[in-house]
């Protein structure tokens, strides 16, 4: 019997961990700084092909990656992206749970700030500044590297 | 009473033979020296040994024993010892104890199903997926693809 009674409530425990210890794991975060132009010849460089369908939806035809910050990124801890031009871009995980994880981005460039719930495997493209002279800089962030 | 009768009875303790035989045992040691010396020698054997019972029993501390032999007894060997509400408790789990397990796994299930709920409405999924955006000057636009959104910012209503 005091088997039964101990066997129940380290189920009890057990289940009710895993969502707390979800919530505070650190969580890898793939970040690029893209740039994308309305001029030019339309394409995407090899190291973007696996970002086609999101590019392809927006009216920029030609992209260049000017940079990458890989992070293992703790719940509200912000991260510095560097953009060029001495622009920063802000990324926060609010957020990790089993299934989602949610993420903050400040761009004070476009002053415009964003709050995304993505599952893993899936890509936030946000674009952090205005449109100057034909192009524009985006940060693409995918949980799970 | 010969020897032979008497060798039996050689050794016996006072009030261990009955009224006759100590009588005839008595009347044949005084007239018998070899039987009553042997009488002598079984008298003082049998109290050697309890005067080394008693001496070797003396060297032991006896005090705890009482203590420990009801400290080795476990609790559920207590019938109906522990008194007030947590013993009444322990005594009618003992008696339902198909009761008793249901009762400590309900928490456990009810915890399981809580777990699974939570993890099924906040699981991945387009409907379970939230998107806000605000942008102080510019308009911004949210592009649901396969992928994730793609949200841009600008100023016409083309969104780029």
């Amino acid at each position: 019997m005091r088997g039964i009674w101990m066997a129940a409530w380290v189920a009890v425990v057990v289940l009710a961990c895993p969502p707390a210890w979800a919530a505070d794991a650190p969580v890898p975060v793939r970040i690029r700084v893209l740039q994308g132009f309305r001029q030019g010849t339309p394409g995407l460089p090899p190291g973007l092909e696996d970002l086609r369908a999101q590019l392809s939806a927006t009216a920029y035809v030609r992209w260049e990656q000017a940079g990458e910050v890989q992070s293992a990124m703790q719940p509200k801890k912000p991260v510095s992206v560097p953009l060029p031009g001495g622009e920063s871009v802000t990324v926060t995980l609010v957020e990790s749970r089993p299934g989602a994880a949610t993420f903050e981005v400040s761009a004070p460039a476009s002053r415009t700030q964003s709050r995304v719930t993505v599952a893993p495997g899936k890509r936030i493209v946000q674009q952090v500044t205005p449109e100057r002279g034909g192009s524009a800089w985006f940060v693409t962030i995918k949980a799970g590297g | 009473m010969r020897c032979a009768g008497a060798a039996p009875l050689l050794g016996s303790r006072p009030g261990e033979l009955d009224p006759t035989d100590e009588a005839l045992l008595r009347a044949h040691l005084s007239t018998c020296p070899a039987c009553e010396a042997r009488q002598a020698d079984l008298l003082a054997l049998s109290g050697l040994v309890q005067e080394g019972l008693l001496a070797e029993a003396s060297l032991r501390d006896l005090s705890g024993l009482a203590d420990g032999v009801m400290a080795r007894i476990p609790a559920s060997a207590w019938r109906g010892a522990p008194a007030g509400p947590l013993g009444r408790l322990l005594s009618f789990l003992r008696h339902h104890r198909v009761l008793a397990t249901a009762s400590a796994l309900a928490p456990a299930l009810a915890a399981l199903a809580l777990y699974l709920y939570i993890g099924r409405t906040a699981g991945p999924g387009p409907a379970g997926l939230a998107i806000e955006v605000t942008s102080e000057d510019l308009a911004a636009i949210v592009l649901e693809t396969s992928d994730g959104p793609v949200i841009l910012v600008g100023e016409g209503s083309d969104g780029t």
